[in-house]
């Protein structure tokens, strides 16, 4: 028996995927690429962006006219907003909420589904259950003295199941679900929840067996990572102690890997993060630091909480402690109110920090979200305009980045085929994508030498030198 | 906490919630609340504050502490510059009282903001 799953939405859904997957596999399901094949259909669903939640209802629409003429079970979960939530139950025969995901084998058993593992003699609620429990937790290892997490029963998380790693060289590891900050523009404190942090001893026991495993790059994800741990009063560890752990035992154990965040908060940034980054070789130099308008006034009306003075400090200790790391951005342009001279501060900016790379986004009201209460009174065109001098602005400023690169020799991460015939691509430590003239695919997943020879504001090309190379 | 320092707690409408844990949880606090709401029964966590220190400004009524707005009474009584400033609730009150405030010479650090609406 088949199932066929899509995935929407951010990082964190695709970690959630991965989990659904090692349940699915569990069940005894295979999986198949082509829906028409499959016969559990499931989508990780993310209501955050309009378009994708179009997507979910088109295709649930399509999947339903099938029920006519084949057995098909079909499930939603992800971040979904109460009212989605609402009308999914009447197109689908299973919703859940993610932190319901150990349940999901008695849900798909009550539901009438003869699993492939269900075929077998003993069928009970118990082995169900089985099938999705964690492998193992932390209580089996005594790491590095992390501290005892909450005695208090917590809610169950994803990432109490194991998942089923769709790479073989890159993984995301959730480190935190959930925000508390509930800026204006978004919804996922409304379809997350509050922030739960993950018992740092789980963490590092899933980093320990992928960087054994040899996995190249490792992201911890988290919607806010730099709050991780203060859901627990004092009883776990903070994100810097839990950055210095990682990094102190992947520098220990002889393997090379770049291991990255995302996304941290500004206001909750703390230098000892950035001193914990400057200490270990494993802990990659690249920041992500989303700014989303370059003025104060803005800054409130998004209730982000910080300043531009508060973010200029905390990039004041990128620049000091970590000299070659690489800064990227999110931005909006266009947020309800953005007057031409708030504008013109983000344009600044971007010059002032000197991005490497930016994530630029038309604001664009979420349901959900406070924001979609008030009017979305920037025309059109005038955040098409912004889009594109913000983006020139930006590319001034990367590619100033980029030809320093040239003619160096550059250690990268071999990621996969490139869109250009016979190229391979990957990026560096900085994650700066760089391609080069090879068709050899044993060099996916491995760190090899490129000699840079043309740059562009976000990219380069180069000529590889040395094969498999040790970072 | 910041021992000493005198604290100005803004908020307009349901803005007000956040403010009365914590001044329950700071024993001893300096502090004074702005309410803005447009009529005095609205005014309805009064008394969750030591007498004297809440200060409901309503600008349709004459009922209130003060007839006006937050910003109209800011103006007529200037804080000190070193006072911590918490603004809580509607985003248009919250930038006025951050001009406001930033004018009087607090610094935009000890301005902190929570926008509700
Ligand atoms: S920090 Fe803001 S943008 Fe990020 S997830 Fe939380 S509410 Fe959304």
């Amino acid at each position: 028996m088949k199932y066929h799953l899509v995935t929407l939405g951010c990082q964190m859904n695709h970690a959630d995927a991965e989990r659904v997957q090692a349940v699915m596999a569990k069940l005894g399901y295979g999986v198949t690429d082509k829906e028409e094949e499959a016969d559990v259909i499931g989508i990780i669903a993310c209501s955050v962006r309009q378009k994708a939640i179009d997507k979910v209802y088109s295709k649930i629409s399509k999947w339903n006219k099938w029920k006519n003429k084949k057995n098909l079970v079909t499930f939603v979960s992800g971040c979904i907003l109460p009212d989605d939530q609402q009308k999914f139950l009447k197109l689908f025969d299973l919703v859940f909420d993610m932190k319901e995901l150990s349940s999901f084998p008695i849900m798909l058993s009550q539901y009438g589904v003869t699993t492939p593992v269900s075929n077998t003699p003993r069928v009970h609620d118990a082995d169900m259950e089985e099938v999705a429990r964690p492998a193992s937790v932390a209580e089996k290892l005594n790491l590095a003295g992390a501290r005892p997490v909450s005695k208090v029963a917590a809610p169950p998380q994803t990432w109490e199941v194991e998942p089923v790693y769709n790479s073989s060289f890159e993984a995301f590891i959730p480190i935190q679900n959930g925000c508390n900050k509930f800026c204006t523009f978004c919804a996922v404190p409304y379809t997350r929840g509050r922030e739960v942090s993950r018992p740092s001893a789980d963490i590092l026991e899933e980093a320990r067996n992928l960087i054994e495993k040899g996995y190249k790059s490792i992201t911890l994800l988290g919607q806010n990572v730099n709050s991780y741990g203060l859901d627990k009063k004092g009883e776990e560890i903070s994100f810097a102690a839990l950055l210095d752990r990682l990094g102190g035992m992947a520098d220990a154990s002889g393997q090379d890997v770049w291991i990255y965040y995302t996304s941290p908060h500004p206001r909750d940034m703390t230098r000892d993060v950035i001193e914990a980054m400057a200490r270990h070789r494993s802990l990659a130099k690249q920041v992500h630091l989303p700014v989303q308008s370059g003025d104060d006034k803005v800054l409130i009306r998004m209730n982000r909480k910080h300043s531009m003075a508060r973010y200029r400090e905390v990039v004041g200790w990128i620049h000091d402690l970590l000299p070659t790391a690489t800064l990227f951005t999110d931005v909006i342009v266009g947020f309800t109110g953005e007057t031409d001279e708030q504008f013109e501060k983000t344009r600044a900016a971007m010059r002032e920090f000197k991005y490497n790379m930016a994530y630029i986004a038309m604001y664009s009201p979420r349901p959900g979200a406070a924001s979609f209460a008030w009017q979305d009174d920037i025309p059109h065109t005038v955040k098409k305009e912004r889009y594109a001098q913000l983006t020139e602005d930006l590319e001034k400023e990367a590619i100033v980045h980029t030809k320093k690169m040239k003619d160096q020799m550059i250690r990268i991460l071999v990621r996969g085929k490139d869109r250009k015939d016979g190229y391979l691509s990957g990026h560096t430590e900085g994650k700066i994508v760089v391609r080069f003239a090879s068709d050899d695919e044993s060099l996916i997943g491995t760190f090899v030498d490129v000699k840079i020879e043309s740059v562009r504001p976000f990219s380069v090309e180069g000529e590889l030198v040395t094969e498999k190379v040790a970072i | 906490m910041t021992a000493g320092l005198p604290f100005l707690f803004v908020a307009s409408g349901t803005g007000i919630s956040p403010f009365h844990s914590f001044v329950k949880q700071y024993e001893g606090l300096d502090y004074q609340v702005l309410h803005g709401v447009r009529l005095a029964e609205e005014s309805y966590e009064r008394e969750e504050y030591e007498s004297g220190r809440y200060i409901a400004c309503t600008s349709q009524d004459e009922k209130g502490d003060f007839h006006g707005r937050v910003t109209d009474y800011l103006i007529a009584n200037p804080v000190n510059s070193d006072t911590l400033c918490y603004l809580c609730g509607n985003c248009d009150m919250i930038h006025d009282v951050f001009d406001i405030l930033e004018k009087q010479g607090v610094k935009s650090e000890n301005i902190l903001t929570e926008v509700y609406f």
